[in-house]
């Protein structure tokens, strides 16, 4: 019956409603977009750096992520990768040994990040074969070809076929040098990995690096990325802590997670103002929606309408008017970002400095919308806030007001 | 006189006008904030690029470019710096040799950038010797110094007085190698430079790479940045073998950042002109529908229909007005307040570390930018009043009067 009438009450004047409601509609629709693309962008860059590389979760002997030093190698100890393996929610545990190392080809060097890899291991992890744009994949796992980023081949100016120079230092100090030939070129979505990597099969590098039998890393295979926190939670408390220690990807690039936090302040900032402006928006609408209906309030109680009933009536005519907006702008919104979502906004049309800066910002020049249900359920959950917190004024209104002077207004 | 009384129709219905005004005041409030601060972010972008790394001139050979290949370099003899230093823009100058290295410690090794510094002049152009947190500057009286960032010595092992080996192509293309001893950490707050660079002097890289006068770069830091085209004209006569660079065509990000500083204020701006749109025209059509019986009589006892379009329009444009009017004042007190106090995002250092950016924050915001503000309140005061005026004047007096 109230749902009844309150529903027509706020067709009593359409147009204040309409206007009303396509405010509340502007801040859903600007907000919903906004967010998705932000969280879209900022998740394509972390998924790019860590599906593509870091893995959700590592493990290594204590100290070597403060102090990356093939000397702080562990024992590749199939017990203890079995353990790792064996840990509920661990699909796989992946070895690798990685050093830092300059490249040289001809007149050209560069520092680079050599990762000494299992072929089939690192690409069930990594998928790191679906990244090879030229040349083939290792064929077995010692064989002696080195995978080159393009990045690093175009600053070498190096193809397929070609013999790479690595230089390092190897485990305990010894000098490492070796020729591989070029066996392959990768493409990663990440403009920093697309720099620096240089992949080995892991026999071929422990040779070149005199590191026999050990291991820097370990990265975990997690196939559901919400378990990673309590992945590491529990090896955490399960693995001799004082001999290793187990880093979820949050914790292996803070930079990143926090740059994201600062970024998506910045955007809660617009749409706190926008959503206080809304806020003023309504209200405006609730204090002529008073004032037109004063007489007809008190006729109501003076006919012995409860105060509350009225008060509800209320409430619910402000909220129906917030969610139409909400409803309307999350019609609006959702095929907007469905469609950026499929075909993500392309920054390069921009031009070579807004693909450059996104390079040096650790980002590639695309931002994909993400679909994201909690989103749009967000927004709804405000404007049901702020329409309540709102009602509270008729609702004191109401309570004050005395019959026979309202009726006489 | 319509002025008058579009003013005192305001006041008709005050509650429902101080809601109006109280959101344009917050509206403006907060463009004013989140302009200055996005200004101000971006201001200490690039000038922190300009004074910790770019300068604002660059001289390379003309085929050095992106790949830093280190065979492209200059010529650059102490008579050559000095006829550049001459020149009146210039405050000063220094060259350097760029070479793509590797640094080991025992422990372990790193990719890095070597950087052959003239220790005076890059003590004068990037002032390098004020960012040492540990050990000393590199100076005549101890020779093979290196100074290495404070973040790359610890992730390395090491410290002061440690040995180090850099290893590199020299100009023949032969690896070569050097040791060296750490005389000093530095920290410049920016992270991938501190862990990617370090600094020896130039004349002791030069006897490892090979030509003695060597440089890959020369660096140029200005008196009046105001003078950087001509500055950059004579510079390049001087330097006639060599592509003279200035800080945007080197670093297309700070161009970037100084051109979309406009872009994202107009985006904000927008933004929240039109959520004050809606209230706006709510309210305004809100003020015409209940006096329509009033503005019937207007019009029946002679007041031209635009005339009273002109009233709806002034009621609008005063209202708007008297709310942007506290807006930009309180807008103007924050940024002047927070232009001293600056804002601590420390919280944050990881990230403003990793992109070069200083932890203070502080908001700036030119008169150009209030006039800005100022304006999109006007142009949305009419775009709101368009619709209730309209309404108005379509009115008929013999039914609006008997309504």
């Amino acid at each position: 019956m109230l749902i009844k009438l309150a529903w027509r009450n706020i067709w009593r004047n359409r147009r204040r409603t309409l206007i009303t409601s396509a405010a509340v509609m502007f801040a859903v629709f600007f907000s919903v977009f906004m967010e998705s693309i932000q969280r879209g962008a900022w998740d394509h860059m972390l998924d790019n750096v860590v599906n593509f590389y870091y893995g959700y979760a590592q493990v290594h002997q204590k100290g070597y992520w403060d102090e990356p030093s093939l000397d702080l190698a562990m024992p590749a100890d199939e017990a203890f990768v079995q353990r790792l393996r064996q840990t509920p929610g661990v699909q796989d545990a992946v070895p690798r040994v990685e050093t830092f190392a300059l490249a040289a080809y001809d007149q050209q060097t560069t520092g680079i990040m050599v990762v000494g890899a299992d072929p089939a291991a690192e690409n069930a992890l990594t998928r790191l074969q679906t990244h090879l744009t030229k040349g083939n994949y290792w064929a077995q796992s010692d064989s002696p070809q080195a995978l080159v980023a393009e990045g690093v081949a175009s600053r070498l100016q190096i193809g397929v076929g070609d013999t790479i120079v690595l230089l390092s230092q190897g485990y305990r100090g010894v000098n490492a040098a070796g020729k591989y030939p070029v066996g392959g070129l990768l493409r990663f979505g990440s403009p920093d990995l697309n720099k620096r990597m240089v992949y080995l099969t892991l026999p071929v590098a422990r040779q070149w690096l005199g590191a026999e039998g050990v291991v820097t890393t370990l990265a975990l295979k997690i196939p559901d990325k919400q378990t990673a926190p309590g992945v590491v939670a529990a090896l955490n408390s399960g693995l001799d802590t004082t001999q290793y220690e187990v880093m979820d990807w949050q914790q292996m690039i803070p930079e990143l997670v926090e740059a994201k936090a600062l970024d998506s302040a910045g955007n809660k900032l617009v749409m706190l103002v926008l959503y206080i402006i809304i806020t003023f928006g309504i209200l405006g609408a609730i204090l002529m929606m008073i004032k037109e209906r004063e007489r007809e309030f008190g006729v109501l109680i003076g006919i012995g309408m409860q105060r509350l009933r009225l008060a509800f009536t209320v409430w619910l005519e402000v909220v129906f008017m917030g969610l139409l907006g909400v409803g309307a702008g999350i019609v609006l919104g959702l095929p907007l970002v469905y469609y950026f979502h499929l075909n993500p906004i392309d920054l390069s049309v921009m031009g070579e400095e807004a693909v450059k800066t996104y390079e040096k910002f650790g980002m590639e020049p695309v931002l994909p919308a993400v679909v994201e249900p909690g989103i749009f359920i967000g927004q709804a959950l405000v404007i049901l806030i702020i329409t309540t917190i709102l009602a509270i004024y008729p609702l004191w209104r109401l309570a004050r007001m005395e019959p026979v002077q309202a009726m006489r207004a | 006189m319509l002025i008058t009384i579009a003013w005192r129709n305001i006041w008709r219905s005050r509650t429902r006008s101080l809601v109006v005004m109280a959101a344009i005041v917050i509206g403006i409030w907060a463009l004013a904030f989140m302009i200055s601060f996005s200004l101000g972010m971006a201001r200490s972008y690039v000038s922190s690029a300009i004074e910790n790394s770019l300068s604002h001139l660059q001289a390379h050979h003309p085929q050095f470019g992106a790949d830093a290949e280190a065979r492209y370099y200059l010529d650059v003899p102490i008579e050559l710096q000095e006829e550049v230093r001459k020149l009146p823009e210039v405050q000063n100058t220094t060259a350097r040799t760029l070479l793509t290295g590797m640094l080991t410690t025992g422990k372990s090794p790193r990719g890095i950038q070597i950087r052959g510094i003239d220790p005076a002049g890059e003590a004068a152009v990037t002032r390098l010797n004020e960012k040492i947190v540990a050990g000393a500057y590199l100076s005549d009286d101890n020779r093979r110094q290196i100074l290495i960032g404070e973040r790359l010595a610890q992730k390395m092992g090491a410290k002061i007085r440690s040995k180090v080996v850099l290893t590199f192509q020299d100009v023949h293309g032969n690896i070569t190698a050097g040791a060296f001893r750490v005389g000093g950490l530095f920290n410049t707050g920016n992270r991938p430079f501190d862990e990617g660079t370090v600094f020896v002097d130039r004349r002791e890289l030069n006897e490892l790479f090979g030509p003695a006068d060597a440089a890959h770069e020369m660096a140029i830091y200005l008196r009046d940045p105001e003078t950087l085209a001509d500055a950059q004209r004579r510079v390049q006569q001087e330097l006639a073998d060599a592509k003279v660079e200035n800080y945007r065509e080197l670093s297309p990000d700070v161009l970037l950042y100084e051109s979309q500083i406009q872009t994202s204020a107009t985006i904000f701006i927008v933004i929240i002109m039109l959520a004050l749109l809606f209230g706006i025209i709510n309210t305004m059509l809100m003020a015409v529908l209940e006096r329509y019986h009033e503005l019937g009589m207007l019009m029946a006892i002679g007041m031209n229909k635009g005339r009273v379009f002109a009233m709806i329009v002034l009621e609008t444009l005063l209202l708007s007005g008297a709310g942007s009017l506290p807006g930009l004042l309180l807008g103007w007190l924050t940024v002047t307040r927070l232009q001293h106090t600056g804002i601590d995002l420390s919280s944050f250092s990881q990230s403003m570390e990793q992109f070069g950016l200083s932890q203070m924050v502080y908001p700036s915001l030119n008169a150009d930018m209030y006039l800005q503000l100022a304006a999109a309140v006007v142009v949305t005061a009419l775009a709101g009043a368009i619709y209730p005026a309209w309404k108005a004047i379509r009115l008929r007096p013999v039914e609006a009067i008997g309504h």
